[in-house]
């Protein structure tokens, strides 16, 4: 499979206080296209942070960051947004949905940075939304949010979207309709995804599991298969 | 972006208080611009078409004439046949005597200068000087292309009412007189009068009018053209529509009419040019020889005198013009003042609204919109405000305009018609406050959105302790816990704390402005009439000799400064336009007259070592005590100001008069009584000489009356302006509190959920900012002085008035005790509001 993304010897220091601490040391990881990568690692792994620096939300401090030969760490902000908005996708932990849109106006929200021709009511419809199209979100659950945030992400139609925790405030049975959502959009629209997460049994739907702690990656595990999200342990 | 918009708009629900305090500005703000600049349009387009129509004089003027030679025997001979036939045989007799001395019969040996004075009152009394001067008026108007007529009118005083006298002739041709309703007075005894007049006296056409017990019949209201400001005496300098009265009658009527005659040239210019009668004023010559008027006046001084009858006339014709760039000037200002308050508003607004919805704003920072396009989606707030409190604004304005209009031709005898809309303040109702409140709340939206998406998205701000902050726990570690936290809370976000200062800085200088507003005027009459002991100032034509047991004699000259040298010998300098001064000598020795300074010291025994100027000439020509000052005058007469009298109305200079007299190289006299005899308080108690030698009588009892009620006036405009500042502090006050409430509302949620009763956070969170708000009031005092005296210079350039700005102790107490009243009684509501804050809030992560 062709490389989405090359993370090359990158590192990340920042300041806490009066010290300086290393939240990715030397870190090297190559993403393939469709691929679904989860990155698992305890609170402080530096999980997120390799997140954001591979997404261009932070910078790093030493290495590279290409996609497809284009290293984006030496982007300007300006041309950083303007990178995400044409290839990325992101989704929270906290849904962060605009709360006095309903829910088809956030996937318009979402839908309107990209060029694509896909009907805004087709992609609710992939993420079983169809029934609370015109719903508030304090009329949703949390479930039903986070598919919001998925929609609203999948608008644009990303080459690659990145997955913070997404089920982190989710209960079980509902987490795990949300990663049934993550699968579906990578089969059927070759989606590239990230997923971020402290739950060893989410990281069994993707490809390769990622394992970091101390800001280095200790482990690298390819999964034959991919486990389905109804299958999975929880916790 | 769109969606964005949408977004912004829906989320004004939420910010109800905030919103309806942005429009409640702006449709102030607007409501006020709209309705004076709509009045004063009328006004000023009247104005000027009134002028063209009525063909109003652009000036007058009496002759000079030197009675020993400008007049020749015949002339007077003439005059005896003619307009001296109803003189009396007194009269006849002192002019017959002229006339001899004229021809080379007799000779004057005696009080020569005493003799002429009594000829010039005589002449003046029957208008034979005007008469006299025709042939030289004829030549003079062909010269400098003018048309000329003579304007009389008689005075005549009963108790309060006075009358001004003037025929009705339909051969007029200047100041043609504008009939209202009814119709002319062409038969005997028969007059029109003010409308106003017989309104404020029960009065209607067909009704009779007793004036010195003869019945007039009223057939017709009508203005006098040259009266547009009818300031009829002296003595009511302000336009009293209940008492003062403009009277049209025939020939024969005013023929039998009792009361102190006037007499002037009107003169128009052949080609009016407004310009120049702009530049016209009333202290006499320009020097700019492009000014036909000027020219005139430069080049005949000598043939004529530009004497206080003609200043009167000036302002009759054209004091109106003083209400029109002063009142656009204070509604400009006002106007800002109350949108440079709701751009504080609108800044607080937006940063609360970025504020809570920094994680939405991260997202879609991250998802690849710009800072710009999220920053406009922020303009609906100032958008939607300007739009209805603009338009809103404007209407109430429009409809405002009508009683603001009726307030100013109550004093201006002006027909005004139809009301003329001008889109343009539409326009500027809306579009002035949406550019100003957009531009801020665009430039604040793109400051706080310039961070990045991670920056947005991370945990809330608690975790940041700023540098304030940890000196402040470091000086209020003796204190108790709760203060501790009060303190900690307010200074945890310095730019918060800054807001609520500004937005209390501002709710203070709205009660400043109340506080002196509220007895501007009124004290500055109690001040300037405090000493005035005597009922009576009586004006004489000419100079008079003798002595009065019963008053103070007064030798009062117009002048001008022309150069202020201070103690150290350096020249200052002065605004040229305010040199004109009255120069008033007074005996050592006074029955009525007081001049007391601000510490209430008397100070007519230092007339004997300099001059003592009063506070108004201070206040605008910057003279201080040790001053020396150059008058213009023949000999450039120079004094040194030795004190300074407490007294804001005219530009007045006390001289000793017996000085005054010496340089003036005249013997000892007086042109001015200051006197309480009663006799002076109607015409009928005076002899016919005595009307004959005085050119006016102010009665003080009636000119503090007739400035009081034009005060009352000011004042009622003064408690509209003041009932809309208190209102926009309490907007301001309740703004703020509103804010608390809202920007603390996770740590009241926290402090629930550990067990906190809700009075007790209340009086730990609500609280925080209650020293700033009085710091910050008590800074808002000075700077409220400041700013009302740049207003107020300004508006008072044009009619040479200063007016003290100041607040006493007591008052600026009042003031701190009405906005912590305000501020507590808005912490009260918003304790509801603090009540209502759910636990639930504790638990959600930021």
């Amino acid at each position: 499979m062709e490389k989405m993304i090359e993370i090359k010897d990158v590192s990340k220091l920042y300041k806490a206080g009066k010290e300086m601490t290393k939240a990715l040391d030397h870190v090297s990881l190559d993403v393939k296209k469709g691929e679904i990568i989860v990155i698992l690692g305890p609170s402080g792994s530096g999980k997120t942070t390799l997140l954001n620096v591979t997404s261009g939300l932070d910078n790093i401090t030493s290495g590279k960051i290409l996609y497809e030969g284009n290293n984006i760490a030496k982007y300007s902000d300006h041309k950083k947004t303007s990178f995400r908005k044409k290839n990325l996708g992101f989704i929270f932990q906290t849904y962060n949905l605009l709360e006095h849109l309903n829910v088809y106006e956030n996937v318009l929200v979402g839908s309107s940075l990209g060029k694509n021709n896909d009907n805004v009511t087709d992609i609710i419809n992939t993420v079983g939304l169809e029934k609370h199209k015109h719903k508030y979100m304090h009329e949703l659950s949390g479930g039903e949010q986070q598919r919001v945030s998925i929609a609203r992400a999948l608008a644009k139609r990303p080459k690659v979207m990145f997955c913070d925790e997404p089920t982190g405030a989710l209960d079980e049975k509902t987490g795990k309709i949300v990663l049934e959502t993550l699968i579906k959009i990578n089969e059927e629209y070759q989606t590239t995804m990230v997923i971020v997460t402290h739950n060893p049994g989410i990281a069994l739907i993707g490809d390769r599991i990622i394992k970091m702690n101390s800001g280095q990656i200790i482990e690298e595990i390819v999964n034959e298969k991919r486990t389905k999200p109804q299958d999975i342990p929880w916790g | 972006m769109k969606l964005l918009f949408i977004n912004a708009l829906k989320g004004i629900r939420k910010k109800k208080v905030q919103m309806i305090a942005i429009i409640t500005l702006v449709l102030l703000s607007s409501a006020i611009y709209t309705s004076m600049n709509t009045s004063i349009d009328r006004l000023e387009n009247e104005y000027y078409d009134y002028l063209i129509e009525q063909n109003v004089e652009e000036f007058s003027f009496t002759p000079v004439i030197d009675y020993s030679t400008d007049i020749t025997g015949s002339e007077v001979d003439e005059l005896l046949e003619t307009v001296f036939v109803n003189a009396s045989e007194s009269e006849k007799e002192v002019v017959e005597m002229y006339r001899d001395c004229l021809t080379g019969q007799c000779e004057l040996n005696d009080n020569v200068s005493l003799f002429y004075n009594k000829i010039e009152t005589i002449f003046k009394k029957y208008q034979a000087d005007l008469i006299v001067m025709q042939d030289e008026m004829d030549k003079l108007a062909e010269q400098y292309e003018f048309t000329y007529e003579i304007e009389s009118a008689k005075v005549y005083k009963e108790d309060k009412y006075i009358y001004k006298a003037i025929v009705y002739d339909t051969s007029k041709k200047i100041n043609i007189p504008y009939l209202i309703e009814g119709n002319y007075p062409t038969n005997d005894n028969e007059i029109t009068v003010l409308k106003d007049f017989a309104l404020n006296n029960d009065l209607e056409i067909g009704d009779y009018l007793t004036i010195n017990s003869v019945d007039y019949k009223i057939v017709g209201y009508m203005f006098a053209s040259d009266n547009i400001y009818p300031l009829i005496s002296i003595s009511t300098p302000f336009f009293d529509n209940k008492y003062n009265n403009i009277i049209f009658m025939n020939e024969a009527t005013y023929q039998e009419f009792s009361g102190v005659s006037e007499s002037v040239y009107s003169v128009k210019l052949n080609e009016t040019n407004f310009d120049n009668r702009a530049n016209f004023s009333s202290s006499g010559t320009e020097e700019s020889t492009d000014n036909p008027i000027g020219t005139f006046l430069e080049e005949q001084t000598g043939v004529v005198s530009f004497g206080i009858d003609s200043i009167l006339r000036i302002i009759r014709t054209d004091m109106i013009k003083s209400e029109f760039d002063p009142n656009r000037t204070f509604t400009e200002a006002f106007m800002y003042l109350l949108l440079g308050i709701s751009v504080f508003v609108i800044g607080v607004i937006t940063k609360k609204r970025i504020d809570d919805e920094r994680l939405q704003i991260g997202v879609l920072k991250s998802l690849g919109y710009n800072t710009f396009s999220i920053a406009t989606s922020y303009l609906v707030y100032p958008i939607i405000g300007s739009l209805i409190g603009g338009i809103f604004g404007y209407l109430i304005g429009i409809l405002l305009n009508a009683p603001i209009t009726k307030l100013f031709t109550g004093y201006y005898n002006l027909p005004i018609n139809g009301l003329e809309f001008d889109s343009k303040y539409l326009f500027n109702s809306v579009l002035i406050p949406m550019l100003l409140l957009s531009s801020l709340c665009y430039i604040i939206a793109l400051f706080m959105l310039r961070k990045k998406p991670l920056d947005l998205l991370k945990e809330g701000s608690n975790l940041k302790v700023n540098i304030f902050s940890k000196m402040v726990t470091f000086i209020t570690k003796p204190l108790s816990f709760k203060k501790r936290f009060k303190y900690s809370l307010a200074f945890r976000s310095l730019g918060k704390l800054l807001i609520v200062s500004l937005t209390s800085l501002c709710a203070g200088l709205l009660i400043v402005l109340t506080l002196i507003g509220m007895n501007l005027f009124s004290s500055m009459i109690d001040k300037t009439f405090e000493n005035v002991n005597y009922d009576y100032v009586v004006s004489y034509y000419t100079l008079q000799e003798g002595y009065d047991e019963n008053a103070d004699l007064i030798l009062s000259k117009e002048s001008s400064i022309t150069s202020i040298v201070d103690s150290d010998g350096n020249e200052k300098t002065f605004d040229e336009e305010s040199a004109d001064i009255s120069l008033i000598g007074l005996d050592q020795e006074l029955k009525y007259v007081d001049l007391v300074d601000n510490d209430n010291n008397t100070l007519v025994s230092s007339l004997q070592n300099g001059i003592i100027i009063n506070s108004n000439v201070k206040e605008l020509l910057g003279i201080d005590i040790g001053d020396t000052i150059t008058l213009a005058d023949n000999s450039n007469l120079s004094y040194q100001v030795v004190g300074i009298v407490e007294e804001y109305f005219t530009s007045n200079i006390y001289i000793d008069r017996a000085t005054l007299c010496e340089d003036l190289e005249t013997t000892l006299s007086y042109n001015t009584k200051y006197t309480s005899d009663t006799k002076y308080r109607s015409n009928s108690e005076l002899s016919e000489e005595e009307i004959n030698s005085i050119s006016s009588i102010i009665d003080f009892v009636d000119l503090k009356r007739n400035i009081e009620n034009r005060i009352e006036i000011f004042n009622t405009v003064i408690y509209v302006i003041i009932g809309f500042a208190s209102l926009m502090a309490l907007i301001i006050i309740a703004v703020i509190a509103n804010i608390i409430v809202e920007e603390n509302k996770k740590t009241i949620s926290l402090m629930k959920v550990m067990g906190y009763k809700n009075k007790e956070i209340s009086n730990i969170v609500l609280n925080i900012y209650t020293p700033f708000v009085v710091i910050f009031y008590l800074l808002s005092i000075p700077i409220m002085i400041e700013i009302l005296k740049a207003i107020i210079s300004m508006i008072t350039d044009d009619i040479n008035m200063a007016i003290p700005i100041a607040i006493s102790p007591f008052m600026a107490g009042m003031g701190l005790v009405g906005i912590m009243a305000a501020y507590y009684v808005a912490i009260a509501i918003s304790r509801k509001a603090l009540n209502k804050v759910p636990l639930a809030v504790a638990l959600k992560r930021e």
